[in-house]
């Protein structure tokens, strides 16, 4: 009986990870279903005592080039952000070269470069486990790299529409420090700043559209010149 | 025809319009200007405004920039400059062609660039230019875009040449730098890598100058930035003695030749940035590493809507007699401004 419980579990394990590998995947094509996509993104800040809001056209290619063309507000207008898999440059005309930064260094509110510009689940993280809960999927991601932001992920899954509809993001320390709530089927986001209750950071989607993203585009010379 | 052209191009119009007080009581124990002789004006008022416009079709088949510039001064004439204005055309996927007047700038120094041969002089007390200032140069440059590599020619007047070699190598941004004009060639290199989440280092080198720092982002956003710079033409300790030996002797000779963050070789320099709220100040200091002299400048801002900043910025200077920043001839510099984006 042992020996048949064991040999079972032996052939779970596969399948298991095989699994939660396959809906990270569903995910990220129902979230990201153009390999090369413009997108408008609406941010809003809010606090106990202010808020902020900031526009956004986002230019994606592939899974892991995106380039954020600040809009509004006036004092942010003209600044660029690329983001290379994990390397980061801002553009900003005053400077008039692109400036290397850090994850951490804020696009605004408690949206940091990393959840603004990342959307690639698969790309940047293992999945270590699957469970299920009713109508949905949780899964627990483990960054791939140590120099991605958040170290690892809880992705609550709708299991009809592959959607996800949280996610608990963990730094190295385990700390859970931001939750990302996701309605209207990915394009509205909400992220509370679990450390600062109270924060929190709304992302709206608009106009997505396929679009015609050249390479050299994503290239830290052509910020702000294309 | 040209309806349908002027309809399918998006023109982007943006810019800032700033006004400043800057207050700037004369350094009479300064040994360049016992009794203010230089005749430093206590107040002076200055404004600008600044323009960017971009005009481009949907496909990006081509793109004209202008900065247009504006100033005055209550202590001077006033003043419009074109900074750039470019016309860039994009042939093919790999290649882009530009003419015209345009801001290059390379490096990845914060407060200097050494390898910044083609680009405008940064002033480190002021290294992200609040005021828009600096003009571009005429060029004609050629970008080339191969696997991953860039290749920037620059062809400008008086047979002048550039080239920049760029690369992402190893998550590290590495480029190399020629330089050619009548008197000579010069070389550089730039490098630059964010390690982990916050942590960036970067450094340049070119003949006689080379700057290393970090920048490291400490959580609640707050920036630090430390420097050091070596510049071979700077003054060396001899050449300094006779300067001061000059300036006892030559007043109006030692003020030609003064030319603070130039006195000496080699500098240390730290930023540290704090947002808070709608607010953001920003500490800077520049150490005369030979002589211990010293700037320190403290920026106050206030986000008063999303269009409309106001600021004060206090510059002042520390230095034992016979050092770099006590021949300095203001006491300090204290500036009152407001700018308002559009």
């Amino acid at each position: 009986m042992k020996t048949i419980l064991f040999t079972l579990a032996l052939f779970a394990l596969p399948l298991h990870a095989d699994e939660a590998s396959a809906i990270l995947a569903r995910v990220d094509a129902a979230r990201n279903p153009l390999p090369s996509f413009s997108v408008d993104v609406e941010l809003t800040s809010t606090s106990a005592t202010s808020t902020e809001s900031s526009k956004f056209h986002v230019y994606g290619k592939g899974s892991d080039r995106s380039i954020v063309e600040f809009i509004a507000p006036a004092t942010e207008k003209g600044k660029y952000l690329l983001m290379l898999r994990d390397a980061m440059w801002i553009y900003m005309p005053s400077a008039s070269r692109p400036i290397r930064i850090s994850p951490l260094q804020r696009l605004m509110g408690q949206a940091s470069n990393g959840d603004v510009a990342r959307t690639n689940f698969a790309i940047d993280y293992n999945p270590t486990s699957v469970a299920s809960e009713g109508n949905t999927w949780v899964l627990d991601l483990v960054a791939k790299d140590p120099s991605i932001a958040y170290a690892r992920v809880r992705l609550w899954v709708d299991k009809t529409t592959s959607e996800p509809s949280r996610a608990d993001f963990y730094v190295v320390s385990g700390k859970l420090i931001k939750r990302a709530h996701y309605y209207d089927q990915g394009r509205r986001v909400e992220i509370e700043d679990l450390l600062r209750p109270g924060n929190k950071t709304q992302m709206k989607y608009a106009n997505l559209a396929a679009r015609q993203n050249p390479e050299k585009m994503f290239t830290k010379d052509s910020l702000g010149k294309w | 025809m040209v309806n349908a052209l002027v309809l399918a191009v998006t023109l982007r119009v943006f810019g800032s319009a700033g006004a400043e007080s800057q207050l700037t009581p004369a350094n009479t124990a300064s040994p360049l200007n016992p009794n203010n002789v230089a005749q430093i004006p206590l107040a002076t008022n200055v404004s600008d405004a600044t323009a960017f416009l971009d005009a481009t079709p949907e496909d990006h088949a081509w793109k004209l920039h202008l900065k247009l510039r504006a100033d005055s001064s209550d202590r001077g004439s006033d003043h419009g400059q074109i900074g750039e204005a470019y016309l860039q055309i994009n042939p093919t996927p790999w290649l882009d062609i530009t003419a015209g007047r345009m801001i290059e700038k390379w490096g990845t120094g914060y407060a200097w660039n050494p390898t910044a041969f083609i680009g405008p002089r940064k002033n480190p007390t002021d290294p992200g230019d609040r005021r828009s200032s600096y003009r571009g140069i005429d060029t004609i440059k050629t970008d080339v875009f191969i696997k991953g590599t860039n290749v920037s020619l620059y062809v400008m007047q008086h047979q002048t040449f550039a080239v920049r070699v760029y690369r992402l190598i190893a998550n590290t941004d590495v480029s190399l730098h020629v330089f050619r004009d009548r008197s000579g060639t010069q070389q550089g290199i730039s490098v630059a890598r964010v390690f982990g989440d916050s942590l960036e280092l970067h450094g340049e080198i070119a003949r006689r100058r080379a700057v290393i720092g970090a920048q490291y982002t400490f959580p609640h956003n707050i920036n630090v930035v430390a420097e050091l710079y070596r510049g071979g033409d700077g003054l060396t300790q001899r050449q300094w003695t006779s300067f001061v030996a000059l300036a006892s002797q030559d007043i109006r000779g030692a003020n030609n030749v003064y030319a603070p963050l130039r006195m000496g070789r080699n500098y240390e320099f730290i930023r540290v940035d704090v947002p808070f709220s709608r607010n953001d100040l920003e500490l800077i200091a520049i150490t005369n590493a030979r002589d211990g002299s010293s700037i320190a400048r403290a920026t106050f801002s206030r986000k008063m809507t999303s269009r409309m900043s106001v600021y004060v910025i206090d510059t002042e200077f520390f230095g034992r007699a016979k050092s770099e920043f006590a021949y300095i001839q203001i006491r300090r510099a204290t500036t009152f401004g407001a700018r308002v984006y559009f």
